[in-house]
């Protein structure tokens, strides 16, 4: 899984990818240029490494993603509870929850997500 | 000595020179504790200046006019190691600190001449080739860990104009030369963000981005100069503390608590990053800082421009060398003068004339004093006295007064230095128009046949002394004024040279009269060829004694005979009695080579010059004469030189 694990920086321009796939290579530069200050060659560098490592794809300069942003972030999830919280969920949320309010929307909603989970 | 020697000692003198500035700047630190770093962070200026800059200007307001140096200053360059140590025949260093110098001289191996390389020369190539080595490889670190933080700061992503955040770094700082960028980390926080990056547009106001990596430029170039490390660490701090300072002046004191929060929270080890640490924000010291920060007041009007007075006062003091006869107190200058006093009192009674004093240099741990008292009769002369640390006169050698030349020139050895002296006069007279023409000398340039070169800036009335590590001949003298126009050389006067003579409490005037005895033995034999040319000489001046112009005639050239020879004088003398012929062995300083047919003889004289003579009443008391070989086989006298 550590295939999901990404730098800042990579998960900024997979972020612009799954915003606008598909999207075409000159595209890309011209976006990455304009949102992250990236210079032409920085953004094929990290294109091909992400082409690599199997999380994007370029068919004839069309740039896809083969994960999906969900993936990413319930990767990044674990990790912070394993690095963390010693993978404890209560534990994550009584350090989450302490010192503010939950608007009685979102108890609602945590509620729910919680008895999908145990089904 | 190739040009990597002469690099290296001369970086090795910059480094002595600039190691004397250090420790003056860090003490005046400590007295600066508690006032803002950036009288601190200004002081660094000057070692900066002595570590890239091998010269300077003098001033009596030289730091170095406090500490008793030794070493000799050779045109605005300290020379604690003489440029030419690989050939002396002692090598002698002179760092300042005598039990240094004992030491190191008492190892340093003589030159050996009949060996075709010698050891000294040796020592310095191989402590050259050592030195340029490590500058290569801390240069070659140095590019490589520039390149790569570049490709770490490569992904880093644009927050706004010219700053960037990464997670490949673990503290802010401001990267890049031409169009320098700030880099954060991520995730630092809103408050944070707006202190660090205040902190790093002041860097980059201030120029720090250039004047870090040029500080560490000059450091290794002194790599090998410990001292100079711990001024690199020192003075990053102040850079950094002075910086805090000028974030705290434009947001004002109520930023403090937050400011120094910012710091304590970002603050970061530092991963043994010797080479190029850039600036970094919660970089290091973060305790001294924050006390500095909070410590941090507006100084009053008048303290800051008291300060900023004295700052400038001793960047100045750090930058200007001393003043050419720095070391020598008034108080030592009074009792020089006693000393030579009293000695022409014992040593020459009659001498009713005013003793003059020219010239005072230091020499080793003595001193040399040029002076003049006329005894009203005969021909005027200097002496040149050397005098010990304890003023006690050790020996004397004579020196000649410029009469038609605009100045005289003598050389004394004295072991493998050669001591140049003499007097400026502000007319020359040229025997080819017989007009007196005015000059201007504000510098004097002597170079010798060895290619040493020492060029000094003179005051007219004071005469001229000047210590040069080598015992070469003299090729030429060179008299400038303050323009840079050449005023005379040795074409127009000559360089005597003499020995000392010991001086041991008691009358020297013996040992003169046997110098003025007719003719000196010569050193060597002499060829055929130059006895028959000797006798020419001889039989010349026999008639100069007796006015007897034909029978000169009879015994010069054509061209001696068409420009020397006037009705009733002979180059404006009516007679000439020579006292003393010596045969010059390399003419060269003459501008003439040695050759079959040409020979030149130094010649002293008594003579009259006739009134006519822009001359009169001085007397030109001593010159070389040329002689050429005739077609005949005879010699002739050509033509008179002076120098």
């Amino acid at each position: 899984m550590e295939k999901y694990k990404l730098f800042d920086a990579e998960y900024k321009f997979v972020s612009i990818i799954w915003d606008n796939e598909p999207i075409n290579s000159t595209g890309l530069v011209k976006l990455c240029a304009d949102k992250l200050g990236w210079k032409k060659s920085t953004t094929y560098t990290v294109l091909k490494k992400l082409c690599e490592r199997g999380i994007l794809q370029n068919r004839d300069a069309t740039v896809t993603s083969l994960v999906k942003r969900e993936d990413v972030q319930r990767y990044e999830s674990k990790a912070v509870l394993e690095k963390t919280f010693d993978g404890s969920l209560p534990k994550f949320l009584t350090a989450f929850l302490s010192g503010r309010k939950l608007s009685e929307q979102e108890a609602e909603e945590l509620k729910r997500i919680i008895e999908e989970a145990v089904k | 000595m190739s040009l990597l020697q002469d690099l290296f000692i001369y970086i090795v003198n910059m480094s002595i020179t600039a190691s004397y500035v250090a420790i003056g700047v860090i003490f005046i630190r400590l007295l600066l504790k508690k006032a803002p770093k950036i009288f601190s962070y200004i002081l660094w200026v000057p070692v900066l200046f002595r570590l890239v800059c091998p010269f300077s200007f003098n001033s009596v307001f030289s730091f170095f006019n406090l500490i008793n140096l030794d070493a000799k200053q050779k045109s605005g360059i300290f020379e604690f190691i003489p440029q030419n140590i690989g050939l002396m025949r002692t090598p002698v260093i002179q760092s300042g600190v005598g039990s240094i110098d004992r030491a190191v001289n008492a190892s340093l191996p003589p030159a050996t001449p009949a060996a075709s390389v010698n050891f000294m020369q040796i020592w310095v190539t191989v402590f050259s080739l050592i030195w340029i080595f490590g500058v290569i490889m801390l240069l070659i670190y140095s590019i490589i860990s520039y390149a790569k933080i570049k490709r770490k700061l490569q992904t880093a992503t644009r927050m706004e104009v010219n700053v960037f955040e990464t997670d490949a770094i673990g503290t802010a700082f401001v990267c890049g030369f031409i169009r320098p960028k700030i880099y954060v980390p991520v995730n630092i926080g809103d408050a944070n963000l707006s202190y660090i990056l205040e902190h790093e547009r002041a860097h980059i106001r201030r120029k720090d981005y250039l004047t870090k990596p040029f500080a560490f430029l000059a450091l290794i170039l002194h790599w090998f100069n410990p001292l100079m490390w711990m001024c690199f660490a020192l003075m990053s701090r102040d850079m950094e503390m002075s910086c805090d300072e000028s974030v705290m002046h434009r947001l004002g004191d109520s930023a403090k608590s937050g400011y120094s929060g910012s710091l304590l929270s970002l603050s970061v080890k530092r991963k043994g990053l010797l080479a190029v640490n850039p600036l970094a924000f919660g970089e290091s010291h973060v305790k001294v800082r924050i006390k500095n920060v909070l410590n941090y007041k507006k100084p009053a009007f008048w303290v800051a421009m008291t300060m900023v007075m004295a700052i400038c006062l001793a960047v100045i003091a750090f930058v200007a060398n001393p003043s050419k006869e720095g070391t020598i107190s008034g108080e030592g200058k009074r009792r020089l003068e006693d000393v030579v006093d009293e000695y022409y009192l014992e040593a020459d009674p009659a001498n009713k004339g005013t003793l003059r004093i020219y010239n005072i240099k230091k020499y080793g741990s003595g001193y040399l004093v040029l002076t003049e008292k006329y005894r009203g009769e005969g021909e005027s002369f200097s002496v040149l006295f050397l005098v010990n640390h304890d003023f006690s006169i050790v020996a004397k050698a004579q020196g000649n007064l410029p009469i038609s030349p605009c100045f005289s020139a003598n050389v004394v050895k004295d072991q493998d230095k050669s001591i140049v002296y003499g007097n400026f006069k502000s007319k020359k007279w040229e025997p080819k128009t017989d007009t007196l023409v005015n000059v201007q000398i504000d510098s004097i340039k002597i170079i010798f046949e060895d290619g040493t070169i020492i060029k000094e800036e003179v005051s007219m009335d004071k005469g001229y002394i000047i210590v040069a590590d080598t015992i070469a001949k003299i090729k030429n003298i060179e008299v400038y004024n303050n323009i840079g126009e050449l005023q005379s050389d040795l074409n127009d006067s000559f360089c005597s040279e003499y020995g000392f003579i010991k001086v041991e409490n008691e009358t020297v005037s013996r040992q003169e009269e046997e110098n003025d005895s007719n003719t000196i033995p010569m050193p060597g034999a002499m060829t055929d060829e130059e006895q028959k040319a000797l006798q020419v000489v001889k039989e010349y001046f026999g008639a100069f004694v007796e006015a007897d112009y034909d029978k000169m005639r009879t015994l010069a050239t054509e061209n001696h005979n068409r420009n020397l020879v006037h009705d009733g004088d002979v180059w404006g003398m009516k007679w000439a009695k020579a006292k003393q012929i010596e045969l010059i062995r390399e003419p060269r300083f003459l501008g003439i080579e040695d050759s079959e047919s040409v020979l030149v003889f130094y010649v002293s004289v008594d003579m009259e010059t006739v009134k006519r003579s822009a001359q009169y009443p001085a007397t030109q008391n001593s010159f070389y004469v040329v002689l050429i070989k005739g077609d005949d086989g005879n010699w002739r006298v050509d033509r008179y030189a002076t120098g």
